[in-house]
């Protein structure tokens, strides 16, 4: 499912335009992503938790090159999925 | 930040809307998600990231508590893997 078919298919479900919809996951996502750039996290019941993780300071190579580089430690977005949300997935 | 946060931004977004609209449309896209994910299917937002549903191998754990060795059986998982954009703002944020 990409973004577009999300869009249809919650605008049929709530007699929301495609485009006041639209607005809406943006607003969702944004959200979330804003949220987590300023250091908070996110929980949504049912659903799961974004956070940030810490990535180590760590050597790495150049896949191209095979040249040893450092990468510097760094943040990254994190997902976990909640309790309700692990077993739907699980159990089919 | 949790769910009624990001209702109201929905709300502020279309003033139009009553809260409870705005609830119940947030309600809806979260479903909307939750319900293909358990149906096997990835879901892939531009500019966000995706949800991929991942399938893993049986092997032998332990009991952290006991250190039983137990079976874990094979089992369906979501992962989700930020966009570039989504890590690059998490990234340089300080």
């Amino acid at each position: 499912m990409t973004k577009a078919d999300l869009v249809a298919e919650v605008s049929k479900l709530t007699d929301l335009t495609k485009k006041e919809t639209e607005t809406v996951i943006r607003t969702i996502l944004g959200s979330i992503t804003t949220a987590l750039s300023e250091g908070d996290k996110v929980e949504l019941r049912g659903f799961g938790s974004f956070r940030i993780r810490d990535r180590k300071a760590r050597q790495g190579r150049n896949p191209k090159t095979g040249d040893m580089v450092s990468v510097p430690e760094k943040k990254v977005p994190f997902f976990k999925a909640g309790k309700e949300l692990r077993s739907l997935v699980d159990y089919c | 930040m949790t769910k009624e946060e990001i209702i109201k931004a929905i709300w502020n977004e279309l003033p139009n809307l009553t809260v409870n609209e705005a609830r119940r449309i947030y309600e809806t896209t979260l479903n909307v998600v939750k319900d293909r994910l358990s149906k096997g299917e990835n879901v892939e937002l531009r500019g966000f990231g995706n949800f991929i549903i991942r399938d893993k191998n049986p092997r032998i754990g332990r009991n952290p508590r006991t250190g039983e060795e137990a079976e874990i059986s094979k089992r369906k998982v979501v992962t989700f893997r930020p966009s570039k954009i989504f890590r690059e703002m998490v990234g340089n944020s300080e």
